[in-house]
């Protein structure tokens, strides 16, 4: 059944940032801050966006930026949950390979960068692979976690019914752990697009992060605004897709 | 052993600090067995061992005759539901009942008349659809014995089936349970730590104490004659007292201290032993009435210290007259007796008991209460 739009929900999720944004206006107009330099008027930086847009330049970039965050994310989660999924299902796995992620794990993707690039170098690679060690552990470790914290009676239950282990963890054991998987790709989400505009910003030409550069080079503030709406647009749009998708998973039977 | 289709034999588990010790349980082919015991007595692990979870340190589990100790549990065919439930919470009544089903061919075909038939037997067809959040506790029992019935197990092991279900709807569901089971012929054991339910569902009964089977039997052996003190205990009997035994007229007298009691079985003197007499075996005598001759010889003047008038029964608590205690017995009476009776706290009166009803413990706790396994069944 389709649930009735909550209308008064809706519009505390709207007025604030409206009024911020009104509020933002006046203040650039009124003069307040040192000048319009410092703090463009919202409708100026909308300008420039329409302007970025209609020549390409934002588009380009941000292809730039969508294409590496999409590649890198989509490795990085297939290979978290498939790792994950062994460590949790398999105790030798974990004991084998948890002394070396515990190792790996706390070093901030960024920090990779240096070797990266003596790796790699500078191509369309490096973001990816930043992006693929951004993803990679946190989707781990939730996996691991969703997967050891499934109620054994499910397993005992299952195996009393005659299932192999392979069908106890694809049809028992995995679907109950979506929900924490899904936490992984949801904190994740958000923080592969955080990483690839810092990683573009030190060390590739292209991207929503390098357009950033150019434009603190140039000290045009309105378009550093622009590429800092569009991150933190596309961060909301890709953490509510996966909640989205973690609802339509398993708000059936949670 | 003969005419055993589950045969658990001299089986010892250690799990961290517990035991499970000697533990000898037999069930004919068909029978509805209660394994009874308080929280953390062992039901649950010695259920696990049968189901093949857990590995005995020694002894067998023999299910038609084969030593299935070290067969996975997968391959044991048995039917399982815990306490829980445990279905399956992202997919349907359906789907849970069919999780253990062959598909694909004529497998379909067959899960389908098994599904239906079982629906039908537990009255849950309406739910086929449902998801498992939406059910009450009852229905979710239905529907987690018929997944563990649909694959047609040997036997099922029921893990108390009805801890989750409130107690208003309990009744009924012990009926159901136990109509479908015998309807389909299944031998069952069925773990649980209420009596009524132990009482009420079993043909046989076993009562586990802290890892040690004290007592198999039918219930009316086990509630009638508790052999241990454990047993007795357990089943909220109060007057159990320690006493020697000496020689008397045509029978013997077991000295308590306080006072004495009589039975008719000739005891060796100066045995020490412990007797029990069940709160319902205890008789207010009518005051001016003669004492009927099978009471007589064990009759007590005293006075009653308190009574407590609870729905179902009243409890009486009296002290023998030169009595020591602050009470001697604990009296469980109808309410109505009561009233008609006119008892009350510091009435004088006086009591009976028929001397067959004190209870001798056969063994000492925790030890023995296999041996009836052989003449149990």
């Amino acid at each position: 059944m389709k649930q009735p739009i909550n209308k008064a929900g809706v519009a505390w999720g709207v007025l604030p940032i409206a009024a911020f944004l009104a509020a933002w206006e006046v203040v650039a107009r009124l003069g307040v801050l040192p000048g319009q330099f410092f703090l463009p008027p919202f409708s100026e930086v909308m300008a420039e966006f329409y302007r970025l847009s209609a020549d390409g330049v934002l588009g380009r970039h941000f292809l730039s930026s969508l294409t590496r965050v999409l590649i890198g994310f989509s490795a990085g989660s297939v290979a978290g949950v498939a790792v994950g999924t062994l460590m949790g299902w398999r105790q030798v796995v974990d004991r084998t390979l948890n002394p070396i992620i515990s190792l790996f794990y706390p070093i901030p993707a960024l920090g990779w960068i240096p070797l990266l690039m003596l790796w790699i170098g500078i191509n369309e690679l490096l973001p990816i692979v930043l992006i693929f060690i951004c993803s990679f552990f946190p989707v781990l470790y939730n996996t691991v976690t969703g997967i050891k914290s499934v109620d054994r009676d499910y397993i005992r239950v299952a195996r009393t019914l005659g299932a192999s282990d392979i069908r106890i963890l694809f049809a028992v054991v995995l679907p109950l752990a979506l929900p924490n998987i899904f936490t992984g790709f949801r904190l994740e989400a958000g923080m592969a697009w955080r990483t690839i505009i810092a990683a573009e910003m030190v060390a590739i030409p292209t991207g929503i992060g390098a357009l950033l550069m150019k434009a603190e080079s140039l000290m045009r503030i309105d378009i550093i605004i622009v590429c800092l709406i569009v991150l933190a647009v596309m961060c909301l749009i890709f953490e509510k897709f996966f909640t989205y998708l973690e609802y339509r998973l398993t708000a059936g039977w949670r | 052993m003969k005419g055993a289709y589950l045969e658990v034999a001299a089986l010892n588990l250690s799990l961290g600090g517990f035991r499970l010790s000697d533990i000898h349980l037999v069930c004919k082919k068909g029978a509805y067995r209660v394994l009874l015991g308080p929280t953390g007595s062992g039901k649950s692990s010695l259920m696990k061992c049968i189901l093949g979870f857990h590995i005995p340190a020694s002894g067998a589990v023999y299910l038609n005759g084969t030593d299935i100790s070290r067969r996975a549990p997968e391959n044991r065919r048995m039917g399982y539901v815990p306490q829980n439930y445990s279905l399956f919470p992202h997919l349907s009544v359906e789907n849970n009942i069919r999780f253990g089903l062959p598909h694909g061919g004529k497998g379909d075909r067959d899960a389908d008349r098994r599904v239906e038939r079982l629906c039908g037997m537990l009255n849950i067809a309406h739910l086929r659809r449902r998801g498992i959040r939406n059910l009450s506790g009852g229905e979710r029992q239905k529907v987690a014995l018929a997944r563990a019935l649909a694959t047609e197990p040997e036997l099922i092991l029921l893990d108390e089936p009805f801890s989750a279900i409130d107690e208003g709807s309990k009744r009924n569901l012990w009926i159901d349970m136990k109509k479908v089971i015998n309807e389909i012929g299944i031998t069952a054991i069925h773990i649980t730590h209420n009596l009524e339910e132990a009482y009420s569902m079993g043909e046989q009964m076993s009562v586990l104490l802290n890892g040690v089977i004290h007592q198999s039997g039918t219930p009316e052996e086990i509630f009638e004659r508790p052999a241990t003190k454990g047993v007795a205990r357990y089943l909220n009997y109060r007057n159990i007292f320690s006493g020697v035994a000496r020689s008397g007229k045509g029978g013997t007298i077991i000295d308590t201290g306080d006072f004495s009691v009589f039975v008719q079985q000739p005891i060796p003197e100066g045995r020490r032993m412990e007797v029990c007499i069940r709160q319902q075996d205890i008789k207010v005598l009518k005051t001016g009435q003669p004492v009927r001759d099978a009471l007589k010889h064990n009759v007590f003047s005293g006075r009653i210290v308190s009574v407590f008038a609870l729905p179902e029964y009243c409890l009486i608590y009296f002290r023998i007259n030169g009595s020591g205690r602050p009470y001697d017995f604990e009296i469980k009476l109808p309410p109505y007796l009561r009233e008609r009776h006119h008892l009350y706290p510091d009435k004088e009166a006086a009591v009976a008991f028929w001397g067959p009803n004190i209870i001798r413990f056969l063994h000492e706790d925790g030890t023995g209460g296999g041996v009836d396994e052989a003449t149990d069944q």
